[in-house]
């Protein structure tokens, strides 16, 4: 089952990943981050009860965060790129059989997520030294993060063998992960307020309670601190480790067993019409009309509202999700609403969650904004137009407006029927100095995310959102050492003004580079 | 600048005839009305010399081939007469208009067919064709009515609402082609437009560009199918390595280089010693016979013979002549004389 083709494909992927410079230079970076905290916390270091405890924290966390990331865009393309490139019929042409792929795939991923934990470990036991974290305690905290890189390496394989598109598969490995930390705070909740109104059975409420335990207990989140616990005296091998190697392996396992089912037929993979399929329908059914939904004078706007958002439908169908999942909130939360007026609280809910609501959405339009153009070829037609990029780049953008309406309406519904809260958000927001750091920094973000769409091939978005996070963090770090007030904050916010602008003349490059590629 | 003057070297001896002769003739004042006209242009990628001095002219409402060995150079001298790349030593003048400063104009007047199937393929045609009439800022009647047009000289009126997705290649060719065809450009740039289709496919295809040749289009086409460029083009580039190896006519590129002109005898019989005869005869510069067959090659000069008189003389001589045609080189051999061999590094 497991042959030399195995290996082969493992030796390979190793090779090229050793012969990439970007390798080495995110090791590097990596490496450069851990000597920075540790140079950090050496400074501050009679600030500190237990600075090597904290130092290791932060290793601990940043660890997770890139091991998510590596999650949504490394391991949820082990297979779908090479159903992308129609090479996974040569690969079992070339006997390698589905286990033996699904290995010699995953494992390169694998080993370079546990070279990435490895090559730190040297430094982290300086953290004994610094104080505050035993020996055991490293090696538990390791073995967690092992155990849940294997649990990702395997929602990555399961997904990337059922779907046929990457995109596909990392949305939904990053939207799995999103359910596995988000799904319990809610669920939990939500099954007692039911039972509390009669409306579900003790024992479905217990289960569930049970079950979101469970979850919470299986992430990293809760083991880490509880191992970086002072007096941690339980052993490596906790129930989430337990957890995790056995969900993982399963996963691997269930991708094994669908893998022929889902890799039979290779097809070319082209982009989808989604939504945009009602829109057709549409046009043939009102054929007698030959001037309607026709391409509007603004033709780019036209065809990324129809063809990238998906249209009126998917406005429809969004606009009234956002009005169940706050019609769901509102049942959950208002017994915690108090004596104030209900129009307030239901003003508020709408508009603190459509800010949330909106601030998601604008990242992920951005990183499709050109991505789609460029993966299907497309971008040359459209750069030989005769206009500029910068009007292209309006148009298009024009064109994905419309999507956001959904989430605009809802704020101003709930602004309209709170007036009281805008006010106060408006008298405390625009005097501070971290309201507009918290603007810039997003913008920025944005078109660091829309730059790297046009670098990488999958992954811009979490990308682009660690590069500011990490960014933002180091400052942050830095700046307290200073002691200083909030006013330090206008430094970020300078620096990413000039990153933005910086970002736009690469992203102009870019486009122009890649239109002649 | 210096990196580019150093690397105009000299080429092998017997391209660099060619080469020579291709520079003298771009050098020389055109007979013609010149669309196109690239002037010493030079191009890198990186440390990879793309271009290293490419000189010609596209005349006006030609059919134009454009013919070179893979990695010759052919795209990026199509890319650098459609603006998406910028000539970094030289210049390349579209209608007269300079490709760097005025792209825009340069753009509003040309269609380039790209080699890879670039579309929009979860549109239908009718969509398709739709969004880049609107995008070149065409009217909705307007829009309609050349939708209409465009579709009907590519055969594919009937296929106006199918997803482009579901099309064979070759229907999505003409739906790219049509594409190209909706702005109504004055120059068509088809970068391997038969790449990849069947002959019928083809063969249609070629019909199309006849019919936009017969409509005054100067079209460019680049092809590795040299049979078929040489039956539908006019004029016709052949570039190697980064250097033209020719520009000219069809008929002058087919024609050859020889001093005389050469028309080939078939004989009912096999001539035997009447070579020497017809050889010994005045005004005759040569007769070479054709290895396995019974013609021969018969050069004469045309201040003493003309076609006439060479058919007159073989007829005296007894010679029973079952076809006297001019003798042309094929384009798959002139190509092989002009480029070189081996994959270029």
């Amino acid at each position: 089952m497991i042959g030399r083709g195995t290996f082969a494909l493992v030796e390979r992927s190793l090779r090229v990943d050793v012969r990439l410079m970007r390798t080495h230079l995110v090791r590097l970076l990596f490496a450069g981050i851990i000597l920075f905290m540790l140079v950090q916390i050496h400074d501050d270091i009679s600030w500190h009860q237990a600075p090597g405890k904290e130092f290791f924290t932060g290793i601990c966390y940043l660890n997770f965060g890139l091991l998510n990331l590596a999650a949504m865009s490394l391991f949820s393309t082990v297979i779908t790129e090479e159903k992308e490139e129609m090479t996974l019929g040569l690969l079992k042409m070339a006997g390698i059989s589905p286990i033996g792929i699904l290995l010699g795939k995953t494992s390169p991923r694998l080993i370079a997520a546990i070279m990435l934990l490895s090559v730190q470990l040297p430094f982290t036991f300086l953290a004994i030294t610094l104080g505050g974290v035993l020996t055991n305690q490293i090696l538990a905290a390791y073995l967690s993060l092992l155990s849940f890189s294997v649990l990702l390496a395997g929602l990555g394989a399961f997904f990337s063998t059922v779907c046929r598109r990457s995109n596909v598969s990392a949305s939904l490995t990053t939207a799995s992960l999103a359910v596995i930390y988000v799904a319990p705070e809610f669920v939990d909740p939500m099954a007692r307020e039911l039972l509390r109104r009669g409306l579900s059975s003790v024992w479905l409420t217990n289960s569930t309670v049970w079950l979101c335990d469970c979850i919470r207990e299986a992430t990293p989140f809760r083991s880490i601190e509880e191992i970086l616990s002072t007096g941690y005296s339980g052993g490596c091998f906790t129930w989430q480790v337990a957890s995790n190697l056995v969900a993982g392996a399963a996963l691997f396992g269930v991708s094994w067993l669908l893998f022929d089912a889902c890799t039979r037929n290779e097809t070319p993979i082209a982009p989808s019409r989604g939504l945009t399929a009602l829109f057709r329908r549409r046009v043939a059914r009102t054929h007698a009309n030959p001037n309607r939904n026709r391409a509007w004078a603004n033709a780019l706007a036209w065809k990324d509202f129809h063809f990238t958002t998906g249209g009126l439908t998917a406005v429809m169908i969004k606009f009234g999700c956002y009005v169940l999942l706050l019609t769901g909130m509102g049942m959950i939360t208002s017994r915690h609403w108090g004596n104030g007026q209900v129009s307030d609280n239901v003003g508020a809910m709408c508009m603190f969650s459509m800010l949330m609501a909106l601030g998601v959405e604008i990242p992920i339009y951005a990183s499709r904004l050109f991505r789609e153009e460029i993966r299907w070829q497309t971008w040359s037609n459209l750069y030989l137009l005769p206009v500029s990029v910068t009007k292209i780049a309006t148009d298009k953008i024009i064109g994905t407006l419309p999507t956001f309406l959904p989430g605009i309406i809802i704020f101003f519904f709930g602004a309209i029927i709170a007036p009281g809260f805008v006010d106060d958000f408006f008298e405390e927001a625009l005097d501070e100095v971290g309201f507009w750091w918290f603007i810039a920094q997003y913008i920025f973000g944005v078109h660091v995310v829309v730059l790297l769409s046009l670098i990488v091939k999958w992954g811009a978005l979490p990308l682009g959102v660690a590069v500011v996070v990490m960014g933002n963090v180091l400052f942050v770090a830095c700046a307290s050492q200073s002691r200083g007030g909030e006013e330090i904050l206008i430094v970020p916010i300078f620096f990413a003004i000039v990153g933005t602008c910086v970002s736009i003349a690469l992203i102009g490059d870019r486009l122009k580079s890649l239109a002649s590629q | 600048m210096s990196e580019f003057d150093e690397s105009v070297e000299p080429a092998d001896p017997a391209p660099e005839t060619a080469l020579t002769s291709a520079a003298e003739a771009f050098e020389a004042e055109p007979s013609f009305e010149s669309v196109v006209e690239l002037r010493h242009v030079a191009h890198a990628f990186k440390q990879h010399k793309a271009l290293v001095d490419v000189s010609f002219r596209v005349p006006k409402e030609s059919l134009h081939g454009f013919v070179g060995p893979n990695g010759a150079g052919k795209t990026t001298v199509l890319k650098l007469i459609c603006t998406l790349l910028q000539p970094q030593i030289g210049s390349v003048r579209v209608f007269g208009l300079n490709v760097a400063s005025q792209y825009r104009e340069v753009r509003k007047r040309l269609g380039f067919m790209p080699d890879h199937f670039s579309m929009y393929r979860q549109m239908t045609v009718f969509e398709y064709l739709d969004f880049f009439g609107a995008a070149y800022g065409l009217p909705l009647a307007t829009r309609t009515r050349v939708i209409n047009d465009v579709l009907e000289l590519t055969d594919m009126s009937g296929r106006r609402q199918d997803l482009i997705n579901g099309l064979s290649r070759g229907m999505q060719q003409r739906v790219g082609l049509a594409r190209v065809l909706v702005n109504d450009p004055d120059l068509l740039l088809l970068d391997e437009p038969a790449s990849g289709l069947d002959p019928r496919a083809r063969i249609e295809l070629m019909e199309i560009l006849r019919a936009l040749r017969s409509m005054g289009k100067t079209i460019i086409i680049s092809s590795h199918i040299l049979s078929e460029l040489a039956e539908l083009c006019d004029s016709v580039t052949i570039i190697d390595r980064g250097r033209v190896k020719y520009n000219g006519t069809m008929g002058g590129l087919l024609d050859g280089e020889d001093e005389y002109p050469r028309w080939r005898l078939t004989p009912a019989e096999p001539l035997n010693g009447l070579v020497e005869t017809i050889s010994n005869s005045p005004g005759i510069m040569g007769v070479d016979p054709i290895e396995g067959s019974q013609d021969v090659h018969i050069a004469f000069d045309p201040a003493f013979l003309d076609t006439n008189g060479v058919l007159n003389l073989a007829m005296n001589l007894g010679i029973s002549v079952r076809g006297f045609t001019k003798s042309q080189k094929h384009l798959n051999q002139a190509f092989m004389d002009l480029t070189e061999k081996g994959v270029r590094e």
